[in-house]
């Protein structure tokens, strides 16, 4: 009950400062609330980011062509391989007749040519689906390898390329948002060391007077701390509220004049663990700040 | 109740405020420690709280010796301890009634009983109907009267006054000396540091007389 009453306590005392000098600690805030945002900006850009190239590269296939002499114990050979891999998710088996046929269907203009031919060149072929743990380039490059070692098999054709360079610009995009609001994050707790600090001598006299009747050392820091935290928190809140509007202001503004997209359900706003993560990320920078002047500034003993 | 033994404290290096002082005060006694300005009667009583510590000798108060107590402790040694400032320690931004409260809010009191003590002490001293007002807006009498109810209010074991009727004029130090003898007839040892001699005749009480940082009289 006793320390209840303490924390209730510093939970006043805080909301009274916070109150009392609060243009100065409206620049603490916005600082945490700049930080983040940028932080979130890069974070919402690099998940969607993400999300596209997870949904390309689920449609990642390899195609897999077979000799023109290979036989049906070839293929069932191949099918065995197939199925015992635990990098593919299913595969299916296109005959060479099959395969005249989607021709034909895909350019129908075209619908005379493997009759002049005579003959058909078109290969057997089976098209596998790789298993989605793995759909990077470095696991659907090694089992390509694999399948084209195989004897019956003419040719793997499969294309990474673009999925590569997209992996390439997501990483990019990661690390300079890391470092930008890294950056940030950190000046963020510098302001709030600052800003705590003044407070701090500002009731130099009172926090004195304080120890005088008996205050401890908890009792005198914790309103500083809880302030930090109010701080951070209310940044962090902030942050995600820009980063909301933003992102309406987004989709309804910028993409809408992109012809190029016709639907935008694949730019989403950041989860709800993310919002927590915001805020609380808030909160803990404000501790640490607030944790750093009270450590400095309140460390006499008299 | 408080025992010194040979203590001594020293401000730079030739500046001694106390010398080998070494006295007794007994449980429940009421003293008067009086000198002239600079004698050390302030740093007397700021050894006695640990507000400083002894450059030699040791200082026992309530079984407990001083400058031994760990750092993390010293706010438990001055709970027991009333202390009336010379120069008040008022809270600028805390009403009357909040400064008086702050020292039973720090021991975790309960709201209620917090209200319901911190009102009785402000009714001892006169100052009911000032509870709401900041320090900034009393007199120095007033804030005295303030300084003594927060030093009173949690019925400390210990009761150290500097200069206590300083401000006051004689009808209400006569009310104040009044009510630090009803403290000390509930068991509290009072100590008041003053230069009021005329006060210190009528009262009669135990008189420690320091000269120049040493025990003259006692």
């Amino acid at each position: 009950m006793r320390y209840l009453r303490a924390f209730g306590y510093c939970i006043e005392e805080a909301f009274v400062e916070l109150w009392r000098n609060r243009l100065v600690n409206l620049v603490s805030i916005a600082t945490i609330a700049v930080s983040l945002f940028i932080l979130g900006v890069f974070f919402t850009v690099s998940m969607n980011l993400n999300a596209l190239m997870a949904g390309w590269a689920s449609r990642v296939q390899l195609t897999v062509y077979l000799a023109d002499d290979a036989t049906a114990s070839d293929r069932e050979e191949l099918e065995q391989f197939f199925a015992q891999s635990s990098e593919i998710e299913s595969f299916d088996y296109v005959s060479k007749d099959a395969a005249v046929t989607r021709f034909r269907s895909y350019f129908p203009e075209l619908d005379t040519l493997p009759d002049v031919l005579e003959t058909n060149p078109l290969p057997a072929s089976f098209e596998v689906t790789v298993a989605s743990d793995f759909r990077n380039p470095d696991d659907v490059r090694g089992l390509a390898r694999r399948v084209g070692a195989v004897g019956s098999v003419a040719e793997v054709d499969y294309d990474l390329l673009w999925i590569e360079r997209l992996t390439g610009v997501i990483e990019l995009v990661r690390i300079i948002g890391l470092t930008i609001g890294g950056a940030l994050v950190i000046a963020s707790v510098f302001t709030i060391f600052n800003v705590i600090k003044l407070t701090v001598y500002g009731r130099e006299d009172e926090i004195g007077i304080m120890r005088l009747v008996g205050a401890t050392h908890a009792y005198i820091r914790g309103p500083f701390l809880v302030e930090g935290i109010l701080q951070g928190g209310l940044g962090g809140a902030l942050a995600l509220g820009l980063l909301y509007v933003s992102h309406q202001y987004f989709l309804r503004e910028a993409l809408s004049s992109f012809e190029l997209l016709p639907t935008t359900d694949w730019l989403r706003f950041v989860p709800p663990s993310a919002w927590a993560a915001i805020v609380c990320g808030g909160m803990f920078v404000g501790l640490v700040g607030s944790l750093l002047s009270v450590r400095k500034f309140l460390s006499r003993s008299v | 109740m408080i025992q010194t033994f040979h203590v001594s404290k020293q401000y730079g290096r030739d500046n001694a405020a106390l010398r080998d002082v070494t006295l007794e005060i007994d449980k429940g006694e009421f003293v008067f420690l009086t000198g002239p300005s600079g004698a050390g009667k302030t740093t007397f009583l700021k050894l006695i709280f640990r507000e400083e510590t002894p450059s030699q000798g040791q200082i026992l108060v309530n079984g407990r010796n001083v400058s031994a107590i760990p750092e993390a402790k010293i706010p438990f040694l001055r709970r027991d301890i009333g202390v009336v400032f010379q120069d008040f320690k008022l809270l600028r931004r805390k009403t009357i009634f909040e400064n008086v409260a702050f020292v039973l809010r720090v021991m975790g009191v309960p709201k209620i009983e917090r209200k319901r003590r911190a009102f009785q002490i402000l009714k001892q001293v006169g100052l009911q109907h000032k509870i709401n007002n900041y320090p900034m807006q009393l007199s120095g009498g007033e804030q005295q009267r303030v300084a003594i109810a927060r030093a009173l209010v949690n019925e400390p074991v210990i009761l150290l006054a500097d200069e206590p009727t300083g401000n006051l004029d004689p009808e209400l130090a006569i009310e104040i000396m009044s009510l630090f003898q009803e403290i000390n007839a509930r068991g509290t040892t009072v100590l008041v540091a003053t230069h009021d001699r005329e006060m210190i005749t009528r009262l009669g009480k135990r008189v420690i007389n320091l000269e120049k940082g040493r025990v003259a009289e006692n």
